[in-house]
């Protein structure tokens, strides 16, 4: 089938004629990662409209209906079955997370003043303000260039917060990658084009860098897991959090609004982003894709930042929105769905001339923002663009009639009714998931517990993220008061990053979690990454019923029901919790098809879940650091430790088989936090560190890093549900356990608040000495100097990065 | 009538330290006003106390730090900055504020460069107070802290030249561990008449006392040296000077 | 017409190359990084050069070299990497947009090309396969590896 040759600015395609051959040769051919199923709903629209579609037309099909855009995984219908009992799920999305948010709206009115319709979620912060948070993936380009991938990927999420509202500030930034160990042997990689551990991070830390620290916005947050379930297809989470009155959130658009572009110019850039997304990587993809590599230019999207924030503060903005996938036809397409709308693609300014229509409509160049504003604001707001040394062009208008009309070189090259773009056919999947608690681990360890927490503190995972946090300008704008690294040297660990918020008493904190290596249970995955992420804020003073979440999931293969059965169940489990606790999501992504196929077979990741949060914090005076302030101080633990080395650090240092995963328990975990909230208003706390991955023994060393007063444990009085041996108490990763100081003459008071809630005194600070000292009974079983320990901490990754 | 010192911040495409800047100028007592560069024309820059070139990465740094900045000034500005100068107007540059003073000839002469392992460093560094009567120096003491985030922040001068400044005085601040192997630890410098004045460590970053990394940092119950630093120069221009008519600073 | 200047920073130490592998174990060899920019241009020399001091050279820390012959000798090896033509050099595009909005009438450029190029020196045992594999990345670079003089 030739495509008749009409025009050069665009072609019309016979799919009314077309055999199913014909259709799916047509997606392969032209990259449009549609389905059969999917063609077939197009061909029937046209056949009803009894005309053939133009390639722009078909393009702006695709890309509206690719998964990047339309989340159709998470809005299919599917045929889940756990250990032979099957159920339907009439979406993940709707099920489990929309119905959350959905009940704490009712539940909390007047909190969550914005979920999941606009490019970011927003909560309240005070009367005036509210604050937001974004979260993207940008995995299959840094795959491909880790460099471009990560930079273009935190230019994309700062965007979102651009165009969220009428425009919010960035005001902080976070950055999670899963790679590979940076020791692989790059010999041991299955193909030349999987680029190594060492390579990826590198790449991806100076595109983070050099984004974030030109936009002038602080990089405050992330983590990164090395492991190896990641070395063929690293992740990439970029997220930005933003601040925006409560009166501009609304967005405003009616007929007569003109379109405005602004920012950088279009060119040829990274076209069929959006439906490269949504397809796997295979040994071919870095020369086929490079296509879809672009460099960010973080100066244009600073620029285009300054104006829009400006205007916004004269009143001048109806609606914004930013380019991202999709490019042009994807936000004017947005904004317009509701009236229609009119796009002279002639008047968008070009990087080189030629471009076909389709390519301009589509193109995905970066930096670029799509505005609508009231005619009689259009001159003031080139003014504006012209004074911050950017372009902005008008470019269309807002019309009455339900139609995206789109027009270049004086013909309509596109014509669509708006409503039938945005309803494309529902997916149905199957999946499955066997859900087996394994017997309690027998780990073979020689009680040398000093040797193994120094290795666990030297752990990839586990050691100092210190060379990559410098690296990130974290302080800019002023506002990091709890900083990625703190305490009396300035190189301590944070639970949770907090900034203040000008114009505002009240602080903000941003907490995340990301646990793969708990994926043999995905349930207790999902409610331990929400535990933990409430579980930093709260320890940093934030209010934990003041807490939004976010969810990030990335996977392999859907079609794959054991892969599909393992996320739909951290989605419940995620679902769960985040119910129990009150936290709503205001925001979230997915991401699939994070396989790569070599001729030995297919590389998918373990199925994963970032977590991310935003928690209100009512003052400043509440904002805790992780470590010990004094000497002769009570070091207090709230929290129950069980059998649960499941996927914890030790276990796999000790490669052991799998333990039960940590559990999780609604009552405790929100009464702990409550009532350490509530302590910490009342001034009674000095300091407070989450347990995380190394437990109990990791958690109290890092608390010494401060080096500022020796501490003394006694084991034997940590809260167990039953009795453990050392290695459980010292490595075990149960949830819902925060460690804290706590002065002499706040002790009595401090026991008495943690009545009912398992709650102990687990030792005492030390003027006497700088050592962490561990007895469980009658044995010394840990005594290390805690600058030997913070030294191990410390230097894990320096001869890597 | 308004009577507070009257800075302008000069903000180029890429300048991102220019919000907070002023909020520290004000809360020091500063009427502060942030100018997009294309709309500074010599009234603007005469009709000022002080210019403040802020933090960031004018024109993206691409070439080098502060060069394309350097050149647009020029281009436009040369005579309204000396008759500025001429008039007893203030200058400062704080980080790429600094390296476009440097890359302009005002201060004495250097470069500030790549560090040598090509990194992006964010950290506090602890600082030597060198200029303690200078307008902008004399509320700190003698040792403070601020903090830095720079790429090129590394000072080197041809052969001699650092040292020389240092004992000229007209290193303002040197380093007290050289986190970035700048030349006589030099993280601060002023001209010969002591207005123009450059430094890397951003004091705008340290206005509060809670902006410090140490929740039990005892140097000031309420604010961060930063507060002192714009309060210092803020009092000298509002003729509340303790030593008025200070022309030159030397080290003491 | 076409002339090439390389640039370097001589107060820039020579670096472990080590630190640019993937194996970053010592090697025994060390590196250092000039700016290579070859102008496509029209008009008079003398004026592209001044404006290359002006505006591409820090007169403080950097040595302009006039003319295509590499800026160091005893070296083993050299690449030269570039960003594909049909990616943002960012360098490159502000060097343009200045030339442009300077409207200089003595010379106009035609085209530029910059890369960026590793001298490597030493007795070790990086080979120019390792430096390839490790710092190119050929879906954005093209790249180049010259054999020098020196002797490993």
């Amino acid at each position: 089938m030739e495509p008749a040759l009409l025009d050069p600015t665009y072609q019309r395609i016979p799919l009314r004629k077309s055999s199913d051959a014909d259709l799916r040769n047509l997606s392969d051919e032209r990259g449009l990662s549609l389905s059969l199923d999917d063609m077939k709903a197009i061909q029937r629209h046209f056949i009803s409209l009894d005309r053939d579609p133009t390639d722009v037309e078909l393009e702006v099909f695709a890309q509206t209906w690719s998964e990047h855009c339309k989340h159709r995984v998470f809005n299919a219908v599917i045929r889940h079955t756990v250990n032979g009992r099957a159920e339907v799920i009439d979406g993940i999305f709707k099920t489990y997370i929309r119905s959350v948010t959905e009940t704490i709206m009712e539940q909390k009115p007047d909190f969550i003043l914005s979920a999941f319709h606009d490019n970011a979620g927003f909560i309240r912060l005070d009367e005036q303000l509210a604050v937001g948070l974004k979260v993207e993936t940008h995995n299959h380009p840094s795959a491909i260039e880790p460099y471009a991938g990560s930079n273009t990927g935190l230019g994309g999420v700062i965007r979102d917060i651009l165009g969220a509202g009428t425009g919010a500030r960035p005001v902080a930034s976070l950055d999670v990658f899963c790679l590979g160990r940076p020791d692989t042997d790059p010999e041991t990689l299955p193909s030349e084009s999987v680029i190594h551990p060492l390579g990826l991070l590198r790449g991806v830390v100076r595109g983070v860098r050099d984004y974030g620290n030109r936009m002038g916005i602080p990089t405050i947050a992330g983590a990164i897991q090395f492991d190896d379930g990641y070395r063929c297809n690293p992740l990439v989470f970029c997220g930005t959090a933003g601040v925006i009155p409560v009166d501009e959130i609304e967005k405003q658009i009616e007929p007569g609004y003109r379109i405005l572009v602004l920012g950088g110019r279009t060119g040829r850039d990274g076209l069929h982003g959006a439906t490269f997304s949504s397809a796997s990587l295979g040994e071919q993809s870095r020369e086929e894709d490079q296509g879809a590599v672009q460099i960010g230019n973080p100066i244009e999207e600073k620029k285009a930042a300054d104006v829009l924030l400006h205007a916004r503060s004269e009143g001048l903005i109806g609606s914004v929105t930013d380019c991202g996938a999709g490019g042009l036809s994807s936000a004017a397409g947005e904004m317009v769905a509701e009236h229609g709308g009119e796009i002279y693609l002639d008047k968008a300014p070009l990087k080189e001339p030629g471009l076909s229509g389709w390519e301009i409509f589509l193109s995905e160049s970066q930096e670029r923002m799509v505005l609508a504003v009231k005619p009689e604001n259009v001159d003031r707001i080139l003014a504006l663009a012209d004074l911050y040394e950017t372009e902005c062009t008008e470019i269309g208008i807002v019309s009455d009639n339900g139609i995206l009309r789109v027009s270049h070189r004086g013909r309509e090259i596109c014509r669509l009714d708006c409503g039938v773009l945005h309803e494309a056919p529902r997916q149905h999947l199957t999946s499955s998931h066997e859900r087996i608690v394994p017997a309690p681990a027998r780990i073979d360890s020689t009680p040398d517990f000093s040797a193994d927490l120094h290795a666990i503190l030297r752990d990839f995972n586990i050691t100092s993220r210190e060379p990559i946090i410098r690296e990130y300008d974290h302080e800019v704008q002023g506002n990091t008061l709890g900083k990625p690294l703190a305490g009396p040297g300035g190189d301590c660990p944070g639970d949770a990053a907090v900034i203040r918020i000008d114009g505002s008493r009240r602080c903000v904190a941003i907490g995340l979690s990301i646990l793969p290596a708990l994926h043999a249970d995905p349930y207790r995955m999902g409610q331990a990454s929400v535990d933990e992420t409430i579980r930093q804020l709260v320890a940093v003073g934030a209010d934990p019923d003041r807490i939004a979440l976010l969810d990030n999931f990335c996977m392999g293969n859907p079609a794959d029901p054991d892969e599909l059965g393992a996320l739909v169940e951290t989605a419940k489990g995620m679902s769960t919790a985040a119910l129990e606790c009150g936290a709503p999501f205001i925001s979230g992504k997915d991401s699939f098809y994070n396989s790569f196929e070599t001729e030995s077979g297919t590389e998918s990741i373990p199925p994963t879940l970032l977590a991310s949060g935003l928690g209100i914090i009512e003052s400043e005076e509440d904002i805790l650091f992780t470590t010990i302030r004094r000497a002769n101080s009570h070091i207090c633990l709230a929290g129950t430790t069980g059998r649960e080395t499941g996927g914890s650090v030790y276990e796999r240092m000790k490669g052991a088989t799998a333990g039960p995963a940590p559990s999780w328990e609604p009552d405790t975990a929100m009464g702990i936090y409550r009532r350490l909230h509530s302590a910490i208003r009342n001034n009674w706390i000095l300091s407070a560190h989450d347990l995380s991955e190394g437990g109990l023994a990791v958690a109290l060393a890092e608390s010494g890093f401060s080096i500022s007063a020796g501490m003394e444990i006694r084991l034997e009085t940590v809260p167990a549900d039953d009795k453990l041996d050392s290695a459980e108490l010292l490595f075990s990763e149960s949830t819902s356990r925060i460690l804290f100081e706590v002065a002499n003459e706040s002790i009595d008071e401090v026991r008495r608040h943690f009545e009912g809630l398992p709650f102990a005194v687990i030792g005492r600070t030390s003027a006497e000495h700088r050592r962490l000292t561990i007895h469980h009974d009658d044995d010394l079983i840990i005594n290390e100097t805690l600058t030997d320990l913070k030294k191990s901490w410390k230097n894990g990754l320096t001869p890597y990065y | 009538m308004e009577k507070r010192p009257y800075a302008i911040l000069l903000k180029f495409p890429g300048t991102n330290c220019d919000v907070e800047t002023a909020r520290a100028l004000e809360t020091a007592g500063f009427r502060a006003e942030i100018m997009p560069f294309r709309q500074v024309v010599s009234e603007t820059i005469e009709g000022a106390n002080m210019v403040v070139l802020p933090g960031g990465f004018s024109y993206g740094d691409y070439i080098m730090a502060g060069r394309l900045a350097q050149l647009k000034i020029e281009h436009g500005l040369s005579a309204s900055l000396e008759r500025f100068m001429e008039n007893g107007g203030y200058l400062l540059g704080i980080c790429n504020g600094f390296q476009i003073l440097m890359r302009m000839g005002l201060l004495p002469a250097g470069s500030l460069i790549a560090h040598p392992d090509g990194r992006f460093a964010c950290r506090w560094a602890r600082l030597r107070n060198r200029c303690p009567s200078h307008p902008f120096l004399r509320f700190l003491p003698d040792e403070i802290e601020l903090p830095v985030a720079h790429a090129e922040g590394r000072f080197v001068a041809a052969e001699g030249l650092a040292e020389s400044y240092v004992e000229r005085g007209l290193a303002t601040l040197t380093y007290q561990d050289n986190v970035n192997h700048s030349f006589a630890s030099i993280a601060g410098l002023q001209d010969e008449t002591g207005r123009v004045f450059g430094m890397m460590p951003h004091p705008e970053r340290f206005l509060y006392r809670s902006q410090h990394y140490d929740p039990d940092w005892v140097g000031d119950p309420d604010w961060g040296w930063g507060y002192y630093f714009f309060k210092s120069i803020h009092d000298e221009l509002a003729g509340l000077s303790r030593e008025p008519g200070l022309k030159t600073h030397t080290n003491e | 017409m076409r002339k090439i200047v390389e640039i370097h920073n001589h107060f820039q130490p020579a670096k472990d190359a080590s630190n640019l592998l993937y194996t970053p174990a010592d090697h025994g060899m060390t590196y250092r990084e000039t700016r290579r920019y070859s102008f496509q241009y029209s008009g008079s020399d003398s004026a592209l050069l001044d404006f290359v001091q002006s505006v591409l050279v820090d007169p403080v820390s950097e040595d302009l070299h006039d003319g295509p012959s590499p800026c160091f000798k005893d070296y083993i090896f050299h690449l030269d990497l570039m960003l594909k033509p049909s990616l943002l050099d960012l360098e490159k595009e502000y060097i343009r947009n200045y030339v442009r909005d300077q409207a200089y009438t003595d010379w106009t450029l035609d085209e530029l090309s910059v890369a960026h190029r590793y001298y490597f020196f030493g007795k070790g045992d990086i080979t120019p396969q390792r430096i390839a594999r490790d710092m190119v990345n050929p879906v954005i670079h093209t790249w180049n590896i010259v054999y020098g003089t020196g002797t490993a």
